[in-house]
Order: C-alpha cells, then structure tokens, then sequence
C-alpha cells in the first residue's frame, strides 16, 4: 500500500508534468506573439520589423511582418504594438536578424541587456536588409525565423559557421575581447544561405569573415559537430566530427592544441597522408581566422580572454594589438 | 512558550536547505558577478562551508529547545527577540521585494506588485498562526518536488558556456567588498533559532543528502551561471530561471521551465514564512502572544514592500545600505551567544 505522503508527491509531480503541456495551450488568437524580429537602418532611424503570428481558432498558422521606423526601439515595440491590436510578447522570438549597422547593433544590444527575449533566440546578421529577409517566403507552413533557426543548425553542420544565440552574445560582448562573431544570413531565388560571419566589436560592424575563418573558429570554440569540408590537398570533402581546444602559452606565445575527430566522407577512417592534409587544412583555417580577425584588431579567438583566465600573470605583457601576438597551431587527431 | 516549534530532525534539515538556499540561486548571482566578477563562485563556496558550520551550530541549539526555551532567563530571550524582530523585519522587506519582483517578471508580465503582496502575506501569516510543525510537515512534501526539480535538471541539462569564464580570481579585498555588500542574502539563521528538533536517529541518508545539497546547491548554480554568460553575467536576472532555459527537452516542449519556476516559489515561501513566523513569536515574547499580531504584521508589511521597496533597485538599495551591518552582525553573533548560554545553562544540569 501507498502512503498518503507518496500519493501527494506523485499527484504533485504528475500535476506539473501535466500543467508543462497545459500553458502553451492557452488561446494565442488575441496576442502578438512575435517569432522574428529585424533591425535594420532607414534614413539614419531604426527599422524595426517584427514576424508575428496571426492566426485565428481552427485555422493554420500564419505570419505577418510589420515594420515601423522609429528613433528609439521601445517607441517601436509600442507603435506596433498598437498596430496590431495589443502589447508585443517577444519572448517567444526564435530569430533576431540584424543589418551590419550601428543602429540595428545598438538596439540589438539593447534587446539582449534588457532582457527582452529569451537568451535561446537566435541571432543572425545580414549585409542586405534585414525586413526582406523577414518577409521573403518560407516552404511549408513554417514562419521564416523558424526556418532561419534551423538554417543556422544545418549551416553549423554542413559548413562549420558557429550559431550565436542571445546567451552567446551576452557572454561574448560583454568579454575581454567584446568581439562577437554573427552568422551572416543572405537569400538568393527564396534559399537561404548561411556561410559566413559578421565581426562586430563594441557594437560596431568590423568585417565579414570568409568561410574559412568561420570553419576555425567553430574548430576552436569546439562547435564542430560532422561539419562537412573540402580538403583542397586531398580534393575530397571530409567530415569533421568534433574538436576540443587546448590552450596554453609559453614565453609570451599562445598555442592552440586541437583534439580533432575526423572521417572520410564514406564514413571510413583517415590514411596517415590523409590525416597530414587535414591537419594542414584545419591549421590554415584556425590561423586565417586568427589573421583576419587580427588584421581588424578583432580577437574573435578570444585568445585574450583565455589568457586572462589561465595565464594572469602574462596577462599586463600582452602586446598592445591582437596581431602582435604569436600563435601556433597543432592538431592530434583522437 | 508553545511547542508549535517542535520538529523532527529531518524536518529541520529541510528548513535549513530552503532557508540557506532560496534567494541565493536568483538574484544574489548577478549581484556578485557585478561586484567580484569571476570571483562570485568561490565567495558562494566559502560562505556556504561557513554556513554549513552554523547550522551544525543551529542543530545544536534546535536539540535544546531553541532559542526561546523555557530553560533560559527572561533577560537574555528579551534581548534575542529585538535583535531577530530587527534582523527579520529588514530580511522580510528585502526578500519579498525580490519575490514580487520575479512573480512581476518570469511568471507574470509585469502585473502589478500589490497583487503579488496581497496573494503572498496572508499565506505567510497562516503559517505563523499555524506554526513551525505544520510547515514542517509540508515541507516534508514539497522537498521532493524541489529534489525532482534539481534530478531532472541534472539528468536534462544542456550546458553552454566556457571555462574560461570561471577565472581569474580578483584580490581578496574584492571578494570581502562583495560579502559585506551583501550580507543580507548571506546570512539566513535567527529564523532557524526558534525551531526546536528532535535528534537525528532516523533517516540518515536523506538528513546526508540534504546536507550536500545545502552545502552544494548555490555554488553549483554560480558556477554556471557564470559559467554560461561570462562577464555578461551583469545583465542577466534571475539566474536559476535563465539557466534552464537551457534544457534538452526544452527543444521539444517548447519549454521545460515550470518545474524550476514551481520550486523556486515553494522554496521562497518557506523561507519567508520561516522569517514571518520568527518575526511573529518574538514580537510575541516580547508584548505577549495576541491574535492580533500577525495581521497587523501583515497590513504593515503588505504597505512596505508595495510602497516602499516597489521595484528591483529600491530593495536592493535597502539590503545593501548601512542597515545591513545590524542584519549581518546579528545574523552571525546571536547563534554564537545562544549557543554559548545554551550549553552553560545544560551543563549546569
């Protein structure tokens, strides 16, 4: 026989399990429930869009964009507020796209210290505007910011560019270095395609970084997870599995030690040449992003910040600019 | 005095895990990133060793009665309860603040804090009016949806965040700036001087159980929460709710947030209605026991928290003015003094 005590705390736990299902259930048909939101600049103002949902009992989902330019953004989130009939709820946002401008940066940082969204929402730059973005159509019954979210998945997957989400841009602007990496978003013919990344420092757009630079810093900050890459040496794609950093430094120089998983594209293990050509390329990867990032003086390595971290010390004697600094790159494959 | 304050030694134990452990896991996190940066964690580690020594220290005390027992002089139990009516009524304005600032926040949008008062302190003068036995006795239920809740957050967690966001340590002169800062949230014993508990002769691994996750519980949740959002820290509130954002089945669901959400408020409550319970007895002791007492206490504190405290940076603003250095004095001298008149009054015996 069951206690009494036992009951309770099943009842207990079989309510909560219950109540977790029950509260996305309540009737959306009278909120703005905003899934995707676009910065962008009009005129020296901010245009802010927003994708929401619209839909009405018994019908299929559907999403409408709206756009507002304003001076401030929560002069915008108001007026479109009103605009569409009650008070904006972009808590549930899966999608913030921004244009690599000040303005759109400075309300996006506005977004994410203000804690307006959830710190899971995605966020994706753009060199085109970010509202056609929004607005241009997704397949199937799905709103474009979802879309665009699982874009940056299979983006992290099949070319090796790292998703930022708001958790990831809190810790990284906020950092030594406040270089924060966005994953770059265009649209050609109703595809969307995710390959490279925006550097943005201090809020401030710094430079688009190549595929390549964004392959080595997935390998370093070890978001790899079967990203698929062509070895030039090899000419043949091989799949990189996963990869894990270590960092150290000796007399005033950084080295950077990857642990990586790596397979053929036919799923088989690396010949001894194979390996040699891999290790070379993912080398050339980790010091062009490295490079790239350093001819901005943008760390997007964070090597600043591990330094500070693990060597305090050696901390005050780092050269006055990134580029200064040595670097060495090894890989040993596990 | 009555025994209503008369628990079992388990009971005790969950009163110490949801008294130590309640408002250290949501705001106290980002109020110590900002004064110690990476620091924070090893300062909840330090102060959570010391704790855990008090309350072994509160254990004994419990064993004999607590602090209002009918063994020790009138003077000395007078004196107490000014000291705990003074250290309980600044905790209660701060606490309760911080509880409807997050009930404004995370489980509703933004309604109004006189709403939230008006639902939290006549449940917290029930308890009062009831006692410290019939919370126990409830607290031996809601523990366990609390230790489901910390299970299936281990067992689920998606953790995202760097190492390196844990160091370096800064100097020691931070560290002691960021504790006496915020001494408020830190020191959580005079309610705990009033129970009275029996000896730990049953249960002894869940007493063992309770005691780590006393001991563990907040540092862990500084741990990566700075783990997680590194110097950003700074700007992000309500730490526990904002970690499991961060869920495996968050991906499927939707959401996986109730669990914590639910918790947190139990572990709130209690830990309000242990402070509202002490604030009521020792008002008790000294102008003698009236029915009156909790809901004049109640009106009074209904008043502060909506009027006077109203928003995140009031509160704040309260516990981290110089007022806190009665609170963190009395919080860490009185257990010592009752101890020491316990053990000479039962040594004589």
């Amino acid at each position: 026989m069951l206690k009494n005590k036992t009951i309770m705390i099943l009842v207990l736990i079989t309510m909560l399990i219950v109540f977790d299902y029950l509260v996305p259930s309540i009737d959306v048909s009278k909120r703005a429930i905003v899934v995707g939101i676009g910065l962008g600049e009009e005129k020296g103002r901010l245009l802010l869009s927003v994708q929401s949902l619209s839909r009405k009992k018994g019908e299929t989902a559907e999403y409408q964009v709206n756009s507002v330019t304003c001076d401030e953004l929560v002069d915008g989130i108001e007026t479109l507020g009103l605009t569409l009939g009650g008070r904006l709820s972009l808590a549930h946002t899966l999608t913030i796209i921004v244009e690599d401008n000040a303005t759109a940066l400075s309300a996006l940082d506005y977004l994410a210290k203000n804690n307006l969204v959830s710190d899971r929402t995605y966020i994706l730059a753009t060199t085109i505007s970010a509202k056609d973005i929004l607005s241009a159509k997704a397949t199937g019954n799905e709103s474009t910011s979802a879309v665009l979210r699982e874009s940056q998945e299979i983006a992290k997957t099949r070319a090796g560019v790292p998703p930022c989400n708001v958790r990831k841009y809190l810790s990284d602007s906020a950092g030594v270095g406040r270089c924060v990496n966005l994953p770059a978003v265009t649209v050609k013919e109703g595809d969307f395609s995710i390959t490279t990344c925006l550097s943005v420092k201090d809020g401030e757009p710094v430079f688009l970084m190549d595929e390549e630079g964004c392959l080595g810093v997935s390998l370093v900050e070890g978001r790899i997870f079967d990203a698929k890459t062509y070895v030039k040496d090899l000419d043949a794609s091989v799949e990189l599995v996963s990869s894990k950093l270590s960092f150290s430094m000796s007399d005033g120089a950084v080295k950077l030690q990857l642990k990586l998983s790596a397979k053929a594209f036919n799923s088989q293990g690396l010949e001894k040449d194979e390996q040699l050509a891999v290790e070379q390329h993912v080398v050339a990867a980790v010091t062009h992003a490295f490079n790239q990032g350093a001819t901005h003086d943008c760390d997007v390595l964070h090597i600043c910040q591990r330094v500070k971290a693990f060597y305090p010390e050696q901390w005050s004697t780092l050269p006055p600019q990134i580029s200064l600094l040595p670097l060495q790159v090894e890989v040993r494959f596990v | 005095m009555t025994d209503d304050n008369k628990v079992y030694a388990s009971q005790f134990l969950q009163f110490a895990f949801m008294s130590t452990v309640a408002f250290k896991v949501l705001m106290l996190p980002k109020y110590l990133a900002i004064a110690t940066g990476a620091t924070s964690w090893l300062i909840m580690a330090v102060m959570s060793v010391i704790e855990l020594g008090y309350l072994a220290l509160l254990y004994f005390i419990s064993l004999r009665g607590g602090v209002y027992s009918d063994a020790l002089p009138t003077a000395f139990k007078k004196i107490a309860s000014v000291a705990i009516i003074v250290c309980c009524s600044v905790k209660l304005c701060v606490f309760g603040g911080e509880f409807c600032s997050y009930v404004g926040t995370s489980v509703f949008d933004g309604v109004n804090w006189l709403y939230i008062a008006l639902a939290l302190v006549p449940c917290l003068a029930y308890v009062a009016t009831r006692g410290l036995n019939s919370l126990g006795r409830a607290c031996q239920i809601l523990f366990w949806v609390i230790a489901f809740t910390v299970i299936f957050n281990v067992f689920f967690a998606r953790l995202e965040g760097n190492a390196y966001n844990l160091l370096p340590f800064g100097s020691l002169t931070d560290a002691v700036t960021g504790v006496d800062k915020h001494i408020v949230w830190f020191a959580d014993f005079t309610p705990l001087l009033l129970v009275c508990s029996s000896s730990a002769k049953r249960q002894r691994a869940m007493s063992i159980f309770t005691i780590i996750l006393t001991a563990v519980f907040p540092t862990l949740i500084t741990i990566f929460f700075l783990y997680s959002y590194g110097d950003g820290a700074v700007f992000v509130d309500n730490a526990i709710s904002r970690l499991t954002d961060f869920h495996l089945l968050a991906t499927i669901m939707g959401k996986a947030d109730l669990f914590t959400v639910v918790s947190w408020l139990i572990l709130a409550v209690v830990k309000l209605s242990l402070i509202f319970y002490a604030l009521v007895t020792s008002i008790s002791v000294l102008i003698g026991k009236h029915q009156v007492t909790p809901f004049v206490l109640s009106a009074l504190i209904i008043l502060a928290i909506v009027f006077a405290m109203r928003d995140v940076d009031r509160y704040y603003a309260f516990g981290t003015s110089p007022i806190r250095y009665a609170v963190g004095a009395i919080e860490y001298l009185l257990p010592v003094v009752t101890g020491i008149v316990v053990g000479r009054k039962h040594a004589k015996e």
